[in-house]
């Protein structure tokens, strides 16, 4: 009997496409009949896409040479 | 005039070993004339008995062990343990491979082609190793003990190559990794470890060798336990360890587990990393620091000295790479160690590769959890080797030539490196610090360590994750400095996380704060992780790294990878559920 924990133990693999045949059926198998497990697998799909998909700790692409710039002064000067 | 001094060199050795071949031969039942080809194989130099240094120990150490190896005679054939010393001696020296290669050949007539065969795999390709080439041997007859014998013969023959290598180098006979384009690389197979069977309870005499490597090491490794199939074996090997890692009259011990590490490492040998990770740990060093030693980065509690000393050390690695050096004692000398401290270096990492060798044929399984495992993908290690295996594993690198060109001198190459990832490593610092302007510094930092230690990047990994791996180093470093910090490196606690918010969510969470308000909360939110689930979130999900990947650049093993990230996923659910989920009446806005 695959159980909620298990679900949990397992579903890492799941989300990243990568489970093994047999727990993949387990997991299909326990979501049909668990609202809570398919809340939790909802939810955490859209976290992963929303963490994904958002520009949090971006860097402005105006930002970006000024720091190329920089390295490269420091980084000619350690070669000499 | 220098191939003649070579040539008597090598006549010389093999006279002085003469004497340990022939009762090898008598007892496999040949005549001295008979054996007279295979004589040479055995050229490899007693090291230590020729240094003008006074070393007893480790003299009657390697002498206690080079007989404890050959007294196998009972299970294996003289020319049975030649056929094996010639496997790991045609790796380095370009005579003995000359001569070994009619050996091989002849083997198939004389029944041994299951040991010639596991004998090349075992001494080129140890980390390839699986349950099915012992599974070979025993189907050719060998029981436990034989196949114990065979793969300590084979590892006593890369000691003793090692020891060469390190100590005759450039001014001696050309020990040095040979390569043979034609030598298939075989596919790796994971399969169940250990290969061998437990081997029956210690005796009372092996007993107290037993408690001699409990009182060095803390615990008895699953390494020897396996040999104890041949109790003189692991007594002769126990003596070496102690004799090596015992005393600290030249190098300490601290010195020695750092370059046993970093040779286990350039080895692929999960198990040899594990056991002096652990060591390392017990005698106060750090698994930040380990880590770090490992990545030649950012090391700032590391002597100078102690980095040429791991970095000569992993010059003896058995495993073949594009670009292999050769060891250098000037080097060492330059970093102002003395001719004993040199030897003692040698021997340290001839050690481990005799114990690399051992753990790869015999599947040892790691003592610890290694503080870097590595996978499959590791095991290619040069782009110019072939791999048969599925695309998966190939590694494909692109920015292969734009290193390349850095090594090679031309500093303007290091700009395009630069602005291809200066938004990996500042998102990978942002992510850590929390602070934008600390994160710019730090990603300046970054990439002069990047520059800096470019020579030592081993292309086991894309450069985009060797990068990666710095930048979290130098992110932690910093984090260190203000304020005391939970190891990112532990592995303990990653189990036993429950969800709490169990309501549904919106069919599109996106679409209910501006992206500008999604952003802020999303990085609040990541920012209240704990370091450990933070980092491996980051690199997993917000910059988008294989989970492989984020396990290489984390110094992590894969599970532990995968528990931190599934962890860091649901605990940064849990901070976004009450912005997401539905109301009473359906959707929430």
């Amino acid at each position: 009997m695959f159980s909620c924990a298990d679900f949990l133990a397992e579903f890492g693999d799941y989300l990243d496409g990568c489970a093994k045949p047999e727990i993949k059926s387990c997991i299909e198998e326990h979501l049909r009949e668990c609202k809570t497990c398919q809340v939790i697998i909802d939810s955490t799909c859209k976290t992963i896409r929303i963490v994904t998909d958002s520009e949090s700790f971006t860097l402005a692409a105006a930002d970006v040479e000024p720091i190329v710039q920089d390295v490269m002064t420091r980084v000619r000067k350690v070669r000499r | 005039m220098q191939n003649t001094a070579k040539r008597h060199e090598f006549e010389l050795y093999t006279s002085s070993l003469q004497h340990r071949m022939d009762p090898i031969v008598a007892a496999g039942g040949e005549s001295a004339e008979q054996s007279q080809p295979h004589s040479r194989l055995l050229a490899l130099p007693p090291i230590l008995s020729r240094t003008a240094l006074d070393l007893p120990a480790l003299r009657a150490a390697e002498e206690a062990l080079t007989r404890a190896v050959f007294d196998c005679a009972g299970l294996l054939t003289g020319p049975q343990q030649l056929l094996l010393l010639a496997a790991a001696g045609r790796q380095w020296h370009a005579d003995i491979r000359d001569i070994a290669i009619p050996c091989f050949e002849d083997s198939h007539g004389c029944g041994q082609d299951a040991l010639a065969q596991f004998s090349l795999k075992l001494a080129r390709y140890g980390p390839w190793c699986c349950r099915a080439d012992c599974d070979e041997l025993r189907a050719a007859g060998f029981n436990e003990s034989a196949i114990v014998a065979a793969v300590t013969t084979v590892a006593l023959g890369h000691f003793r190559c090692s020891l060469a290598a390190a100590l005759l180098g450039r001014d001696g006979l050309p020990f040095e990794l040979q390569s043979d384009p034609t030598e298939p690389i075989p596919q790796w197979r994971e399969t169940p470890a250990p290969f061998i069977s437990t081997p029956p309870p210690p005796t009372e005499a092996l007993d107290s060798a037993l408690d001699q490597i409990r009182a060095l090491f803390g615990f008895v490794p699953n390494l020897i336990h396996l040999q104890s199939w041949i109790p003189n074996l692991v007594r002769a090997e126990i003596h070496l360890l102690e004799a090596v890692f015992g005393p600290e009259d030249c190098l300490s011990q601290m010195q020695k587990h750092r370059l046993a590490l970093c040779l286990a490492a350039a080895n692929c040998s999960n198990y040899l990393m594990a056991l002096h990770g652990e060591m390392l740990n017990l005698i106060g060093s750090t698994p930040e620091e380990t880590l770090a030693l490992l990545d030649d980065a950012g090391v700032v509690s590391v002597l100078e000295a102690d980095k040429a000393l791991c970095s000569e050390a992993k010059k003896l690695t058995m495993l073949r790479r594009t670009g292999n050096e050769q060891f250098d004692p000037k080097l060492l000398t330059e970093a102002g160690f003395s001719p004993a401290h040199i030897v003692e270096t040698a021997v340290t990492a001839a050690l481990t590769n005799f114990l690399c060798t051992i753990g790869f044929g015999l599947g040892a399984v790691p003592d610890f959890v290694p503080v870097r495992t590595f996978h499959a993908k590791d095991l290619y290690l040069s782009a110019d080797e072939s791999r048969p295996t599925q695309n998966e594993f190939r590694l494909e690198d692109p920015d292969r030539e734009f290193v390349a060109r850095v090594r090679a001198g031309e500093t303007d190459a290091f700009e395009h490196l630069v602005r291809s990832h200066t938004g990996r490593v500042f998102r990978t610092l942002y992510g850590i610090l929390g602070n934008p302007e600390e994160a710019r510094d730090a990603t300046q930092d970054t990439f002069l360590k990047v520059f800096e230690h470019i020579d030592k990047f081993e292309r086991r990994s894309k450069f985009s994750t060797w990068l990666t791996s710095i930048a979290v180093n130098t992110g932690i470093e910093i984090l260190r400095r203000r304020r005391p910090l939970e190891s990112i490196h532990s592995e303990d606690g990653e189990l036993g996380f429950r969800p709490r918010q169990v309501r549904s969510w919106v069919d599109n969470p996106e679409q209910v704060l501006e992206k500008s308000q999604t952003n802020s909360l999303v990085r609040k939110a990541v920012l209240r992780l704990p370091e450990k689930y933070r980092a491996a979130l980051l690199l997993r999900d917000i910059n988008q790294l294989s989970t492989e990947d984020t396990a290489e650049a984390l110094g992590l093993s894969l599970p532990a990878t995968k528990a931190r990230i599934l962890r860091g996923r649901l605990m940064l659910r849990e901070s976004l559920a009450p912005h997401f989920t539905r109301t009473e009446g359906g959707q929430r806005v």
